[in-house]
């Protein structure tokens, strides 16, 4: 049974229509790709699962509730999303950022409980970010610094997380952790959405992948039927490359040291 | 590699630390001034007439002077911490949203037109209402959902009219005296005010305080963007309407009482961060406590000057502050290198 659904989403900003019709669906424990070239609207339909962006029509559904219907604050606690803004704009400490993801869970004036302080360790520990607890945001690497954000959006232990480009400019071994990251997440029940432009680990991590083009869906399925040679030309421009004799093949497909993406 | 030191102080430390120095300066305040330790002076005599007139000094003079400089610098710590956060911006001033110069305008205007025997109502009346209008016109100016720059811009539009007004209205002043008076009330002083000044200033003050309360937990996410934010469950634009009208009621009371008075709100909340962690909603208490405690000192200082020479609360905090801030900046730059 699906629990995230979209039908038929339109989306219009500054009066270019950006997503025309788009459907798809997610199940719980499903880690769902999307995919396509630069401009073909995969942050704005995250955006618009994550509620910031109005659309002009469609359906969207969670656990066969309509989504717009929901209050703001259950909403929070259901759908976590991972902006592509990689900055603090204050040096906060690592515990304290990843803290931010229980803001849902707390009334006014509530402190974190015990449970709450435990799932904030575990997104931390999942993230392997505990060494890092009390550096400053500011101080960490680029690699560093997407697990920590990472692990904020996990501290919201809501139903389905949304992660826009989470590995873009990470080196292989860190888009590798953080493609792992995403599945573990899912194998422990939550339902995935990750915007990714390498399609490489799109094709290996997800379950499922979408292919959007100018707006539209033009691939929904498993990562072999939707990277064909058709759908690649059509989206992207491009052909898949064989690799001659003498040409490098760099996939990174295994950390060979469980340390290996470790920095500092 | 930069390693995070502990914290040194715990918040309720650190509020208990402020909250005792804003004493100890609050008391230093009513004793201190052209007349040394009236009170103490007069402890061992008996003669009434004495005093009645310490008495009179006391609760007429130095008690609502360090009253309103309590207030007023607890309300510019606060909203400048608040305006900070909100804009996360450290340069952002309880003043960006216009409040400050429109309280100015309209409290000048008063002046101008002479609210007569009725002018100690009239100006804070004045000075609220331009704070509010002068908010309501750069949200109007900037437009809904708008970007923090365009606030910032639409602020800075609002200042440069409400400041170019205030030449208007000196330059048609009728008379040098009537110039005189108005500048020297722009520059900020909280001297020769009464209770009632006090009591006056409170319901706008109180007002501000409490739209503050308890938005702390959603300024801090607002550490990640408005967009983290708002999927964390803050709304924003009500976030910003609540911030904006509390630092207009509070700022706008604040300046109407006493003129401008700069760099408070701009250098307490910087330099008090780093004590908190930087963590904004745990800045906003104890840059209030910051406030309080710069302004009473400041105020203290100006006693302090030898003879009669009669030196303003505003031009001491920008004397101070504004080195002060080019401090910060090259420090700043230095870490940056």
């Amino acid at each position: 049974m699906s629990l995230l659904s979209i039908q038929a989403l339109n989306v219009t900003l500054a009066g270019r229509h950006i997503l025309k019709d788009a459907s798809l669906s997610l199940a719980r424990g499903e880690l769902l790709g999307l995919v396509g070239p630069n401009g073909a609207g995969k942050s704005t339909l995250l955006k618009t699962l994550a509620g910031l962006i109005a659309p002009d029509s469609g359906q969207l559904t969670l656990a066969e509730a309509q989504l717009d219907a929901l209050p703001r604050d259950q909403r929070a606690r259901q759908i976590a999303y991972l902006a592509q803004e990689r900055t603090a704009h204050w040096p906060l400490t690592v515990q304290r950022i990843v803290a931010l993801g229980r803001f849902p869970h707390l009334a006014d004036w509530q402190q974190p409980s015990e449970a709450d302080r435990a799932i904030i360790d575990r997104a931390i520990i999942a993230a392997d970010i505990d060494h890092l607890r009390q550096r400053r945001f500011n101080t960490l690497s680029g690699g560093e610094g997407m697990r920590v954000l990472l692990a904020r959006a996990l501290a919201v232990d809501a139903d389905v997380l949304l992660a826009d480009e989470p590995i873009s400019a990470l080196d292989p071994a860190h888009a590798l952790s953080v493609m792992q990251l995403l599945r573990d997440t899912c194998e422990r029940g939550h339902a995935v959405i990750a915007v990714l432009h390498d399609l490489t680990l799109a094709a290996r991590f997800c379950h499922q992948l979408v292919l959007l083009h100018q707006g539209e869906v033009i691939a929904h399925g498993a990562p072999q039927y939707v990277l064909n040679d058709t759908n690649l030309s059509r989206a992207y421009h491009v052909t898949p490359w064989q690799a001659g004799e003498d040409d490098a093949i760099i996939l990174p497909w295994h950390l060979c040291k469980p340390d290996t993406h470790r920095e500092g | 590699m930069p390693i995070e030191s502990p914290r040194l102080w715990s918040q309720r430390q650190l509020l208990l630390v402020g909250g005792a120095l804003v004493s100890v300066l609050f008391v230093l305040s009513l004793f201190i001034g052209q007349n040394p330790l009236p009170v103490l002076l007069a402890a061992g005599q008996s003669d009434a007439d004495i005093s009645a007139t310490v008495q009179m000094i006391f609760t007429q003079i130095r008690l609502p002077r360090a009253l309103i400089t309590l207030v007023i610098g607890a309300s510019l710590g606060l909203c400048g911490a608040a305006m900070q956060s909100l804009l996360r911006n450290p340069l952002a001033t309880p003043g960006l949203v216009g409040s400050s110069s429109g309280a100015a305008l309209f409290a000048v205007l008063v002046f101008y037109l002479g609210g007569g025997v009725m002018s100690w109502l009239l100006m804070p009346l004045a000075g609220t209402l331009g704070s509010l209008l002068a908010m309501a016109f750069v949200f109007a100016l900037a437009g809904r959902d708008s970007s923090i720059v365009t606030l910032i811009l639409a602020g800075v539009a609002v200042n440069s009219l409400a400041l170019s007004l205030i030449s208007l209205v000196l330059n048609l002043a009728p008379s040098p005296y009537a110039v005189q008076e108005i500048v020297l009330w722009t520059l900020g002083s909280v001297a020769n005010k009464s209770l009632r000044d006090f009591l006056l200033l409170m319901p706008a003050t109180l007002a501000g305080w409490w739209l503050l309360r308890g938005i702390g937990p959603s300024l801090n996410t607002l550490t990640l963007g408005e967009d983290t934010a708002a999927t964390l469950g803050v709304n924003i634009s009500r976030l910003r309407w609540r911030v904006f009208l509390a630092v207009s009621l509070a700022i706008g009371a604040a300046v109407s009482t006493a003129g401008s008075i700069a760099f408070v709100g701009l250098v307490v909340p910087h330099l008090l961060r780093p004590l908190v962690g930087y963590e904004p909603g745990r800045l906003l208490p104890l840059s209030a406590i910051g406030g309080a405690a710069l302004l009473l000192a400041a105020d203290i200082v100006v006693r302090l000057f030898p003879g009669h020479l009669d030196i303003k609360i505003g031009v001491i905090t920008s004397m101070v502050g504004a080195p002060f801030f080019l401090y910060l900046i090259v420090r700043t730059r230095r870490t940056q290198l």
